[in-house]
């Protein structure tokens, strides 16, 4: 069994590697503000070529009726990460500024520390958006083995805001 | 999305304790085609980025706000659905359906309390 789960929904992919090959590697791309007019297997007059994705959907499953965790990027993502709605955190509406402390609690069980606990290698690369001082302070990886996140979200720091 | 936490944590095998992502059901049959369809029965919270809930059960879509964009948290009252007869969403049946008002907003309390995947 290999890649039994893939997910479209780019910019931020999770992924667990398993070191043997009797367990499925787990990729998920996760994109931000993509409609699901915007790929041709869901919608196939779509200005957009997305040839690979269309791929992945024919050869696994396509969802009609699925949603994200939340209609906005940071509460949706430490919904996908810890399976907890994220207005269960101090965040009950929008999203993070940059440089904010992690969002994601120090004791949280993560799909990360979860899929480690069962003997995976783990790794996120592009956009993260749950807190970045982790990034700038030592001490905390968020769990992920390979924390190679893009330090930002679409909003920019507090400061640049200000000196707009 | 929120069921993918429950539903690989099947996959590899991990059990979950109680404290452990509580809105996160397993669908891993669903994801791997093996299984029927993702129950209707548990109740989908939706999230608005203006901080307004709203929730899916089986038929019904209760918007606890006003308006299709954005919407602001409720003062008053919201929208309720018949996604089956409306998908559009263009008749309100809020005032003709207290009793399933009142029992999707015991529903959604219920699951802000306890978490999705505890819900019976």
């Amino acid at each position: 069994m290999k890649a039994a789960v893939k997910l479209c929904l780019p910019v931020f992919l999770v992924t667990a590697v398993w070191l043997h090959a009797d367990r499925p590697n787990i990729v998920l791309i996760v994109a931000d503000d993509m409609g699901y007019g915007d790929v041709g297997c869901y919608q196939p007059s779509s200005k957009i070529p997305t040839p690979h994705m269309d791929t992945i959907a024919r050869e696994g499953i396509r969802f009609t009726d699925a949603h994200s965790a939340d209609s906005v990027c940071t509460p949706s993502r430490y919904g996908l990460l810890t399976g907890r709605y994220c207005w269960r955190t101090s965040l009950k509406r929008a999203v993070l500024f940059n440089y904010e402390p992690p969002l994601i609690e120090p004791d949280r069980l993560t799909l990360a520390s979860m899929l480690s606990r069962a003997g995976y290698r783990t790794g996120i690369f592009g956009k993260w958006h749950l807190g970045l001082t982790f990034s700038v302070k030592a001490g905390r990886s968020v769990d992920f083995d390979r924390p190679l996140p893009w330090p930002g979200g679409p909003l920019p720091d507090r400061a640049i805001m200000r000196s707009l | 999305m929120i069921d993918l936490f429950a539903s690989i944590a099947e996959l590899v095998g991990v059990p979950l304790g109680s404290d452990v992502a509580v809105d996160s059901v397993n669908q891993l049959d669903s994801l791997l085609g093996t299984g029927s369809a993702i129950s209707p029965a548990i109740p989908l919270v939706h999230h608005s980025g203006r901080g307004a809930f709203a929730l899916r059960q089986g038929k019904w879509k209760l918007i606890f706000g006003r308006g299709s964009d954005r919407v602001q948290p409720l003062d008053g009252d919201g929208l309720l659905y018949d996604l089956k007869e409306d998908p559009a969403e263009t008749r309100d049946r809020w005032q003709e359906e207290p009793r399933i008002v009142k029992d999707l907003t015991a529903a959604l309390d219920r699951i802000r309390r306890d978490g999705r995947r505890f819900f019976p």
